[in-house]
C-alpha cells in the first residue's frame, strides 16, 4: 500500500446484494473499491490486471472457488481475504494453505470486516496453517485440489471444453482428473459422481 | 408511490443486510428494521407493522414451520423469501405455502426490486421455476436420477420427442443454456434449508 493514497479493493462475490453490502461496508470505512467481481475467473481477472492492494472473495463462486482463485493469485503478492457462508475448519485450513491472508465468515461485522482489510492491506497474514493444524481432526478429502475444481464445474453443467477452457488445461487432462474422481469414489457415471461429491462434503452445497 | 411502503428485513448475515438496505433505500423504500432471526422478526413486526417482509429461507431458526408461523400471525404482511438457491422445488413449495414472492439471491438487485415492488402491492413474484407443469417437475425429477431421455420417455410412456420438448421447455423456463446445465440445477434442487 502506497503511504497517503487510499487502500484499493477488489471485490467478489456471486450474490449482488451481498457484493453490494461488502462494498457499502468498505467505502464507509474509506477504502476505495476499484474492481467487483461475480464468478472466480472474472476475480483472477480483476485481481491482474488491476493489481489492488487487497481482494476480498466469496469462497463459493462459481467457475473457479475463492480458494482457487487465492492459490493462483499467490505469486502476485496481493492479499486475498475469503469471506464464507460456512466457518468450518476444513475449509479455513485449505485457505491457508492456498496463502489467503485472511478468512472471515459472512457473520462478520461490518467493522470486523472492515479492519480485516486494514490489517491484510499492511501484510499482515491473520489465517497460519499450523495454527489450525495442530487441533483440527483432520478432514482430508479423497481428492486432490484439481480433481475437486474440476468435479465443482461438472456440477455446475460446464462441458468438458468449458472445464478445459476455465481451468486452462487441456480436455484430455480434464478428462483425466475426472476419470481419477470418479475411480476414487467408486463411481461410473458424472450424475453419480456429482451426486457422490456432493454427499462427502466435497464442495460446499 | 404515494405512501412510503415500510420493509422489515430477516437476513442473519450482516453484509446482506447492508446490500439490502442501501438498495431499498436507493428506490425509496423505508427499511424499518433489520433483524437476524425468526424469533426477532415475529417481534419486530408487531412493533413496526412492516408491509413487506423479506424473509432469508436459511435463518438459525427458521425454515418452514418458522415461517409459517409468522404468515399466520401476520396476514397482513406481504412476505418474500430470499434464498441462495431457488429451484422449482423450493419456488413451488413457497408459493403454496402462501408465501407472496421468491428470489434468488444470485438474481441481479433489479429482479429483486421488482419483486419487492410487487409484492408491496400485494401481487405474486415468483420466477418461472414456481410455475412448473406436473409433467415438467416429472421430467426433471427422472433427469435429476441421472436417466436419458429414452429412459424417461419409457418411464413415462411418452415419445422421445415429447420428452425432448418438455426438456427444451424446461430449459427456457429455468435459464439453463444446456441440457447438461438443466441436469446439474436438476441434481441440487431439493428443498432443503437454505
Amino acid at each position: 500500500m502506497k503511504g497517503g493514497e487510499r487502500t484499493r479493493v477488489v471485490v467478489a462475490d456471486d450474490h449482488p446484494v451481498a457484493l453490494r453490502g461488502l462494498e457499502g461496508i468498505l467505502r464507509d470505512a474509506g477504502f476505495a473499491v476499484v474492481g467487483r467481481a461475480r464468478t472466480g475467473r472474472e476475480a483472477l481477472r480483476l485481481i491482474r490486471e488491476l493489481g489492488p492492494d487487497v481482494a476480498v472473495v466469496d469462497v463459493a463462486l462459481p467457475e473457479l472457488s475463492g480458494i482457487e482463485v487465492a492459490r493462483r493469485t499467490r505469486e502476485l503478492g496481493v492479499p486475498v481475504i475469503l469471506i464464507s457462508m460456512y466457518g468450518e475448519e476444513a475449509l479455513m485450513r485449505e485457505a491457508a494453505a492456498a496463502g489467503a491472508a485472511a478468512y472471515v465468515t459472512k457473520m462478520s461485522s461490518p467493522r470486523e470486516i472492515a479492519e480485516t482489510v486494514k490489517a491484510a492491506a499492511h501484510g499482515e497474514i491473520l489465517l497460519r496453517e499450523e495454527a489450525h493444524l495442530s487441533r483440527v481432526t483432520c478432514h482430508v478429502s479423497p481428492l486432490t485440489p484439481r480433481e475437486r475444481e474440476v468435479v465443482k464445474l461438472l456440477a455446475e453443467g460446464k462441458k468438458i471444453g468449458e472445464i478445459a477452457e476455465i481451468l486452462c488445461r487441456s480436455p484430455a487432462t480434464v478428462r483425466a482428473h475426472k476419470a481419477a474422481a470418479m475411480r476414487k469414489l467408486g463411481v461410473h457415471s458424472t450424475a453419480e459422481l456429482i451426486r457422490r461429491a456432493r454427499e462427502l462434503g466435497i464442495f460446499p452445497p | 408511490m404515494n405512501t412510503m411502503k415500510k420493509v422489515l428485513i430477516v437476513d442473519d448475515h450482516p453484509l446482506v443486510r447492508a446490500g439490502l438496505r442501501a438498495l431499498l433505500a436507493e428506490v425509496g423504500f423505508a427499511v424499518a428494521g433489520e433483524v437476524g432471526t425468526a424469533a426477532e422478526a415475529e417481534r419486530l413486526a408487531v412493533e413496526l407493522s412492516p408491509d413487506v417482509v423479506i424473509w432469508d429461507w436459511a435463518l438459525p431458526d427458521g425454515g418452514e414451520k418458522a415461517l409459517s408461523r409468522f404468515m399466520k400471525r401476520n396476514p397482513g404482511i406481504g412476505v418474500l423469501v430470499v434464498s441462495a438457491f431457488l429451484g422449482p422445488e423450493l419456488a413451488c413449495a413457497l408459493r403454496e405455502m402462501g408465501v407472496r414472492g421468491a428470489v434468488a439471491k444470485t438474481a441481479p438487485p433489479e429482479e429483486l426490486l421488482r419483486a419487492v415492488r410487487a409484492v408491496a402491492r400485494g401481487e405474486e413474484a415468483f420466477p418461472e421455476a414456481a410455475y412448473l407443469s406436473t409433467r415438467e417437475r416429472e421430467v426433471l425429477a427422472l433427469l435429476k436420477r441421472g436417466l436419458g431421455n429414452a429412459e424417461i420417455a419409457e418411464k413415462l410412456g411418452i415419445s422421445v420427442k415429447t420428452v425432448e420438448g418438455h426438456i427444451e421447455r424446461l430449459k427456457r423456463k429455468l435459464g439453463c443454456p444446456t441440457t447438461a446445465a438443466l441436469r446439474a440445477l436438476a441434481m441440487k434442487d431439493v428443498r432443503r434449508n437454505g
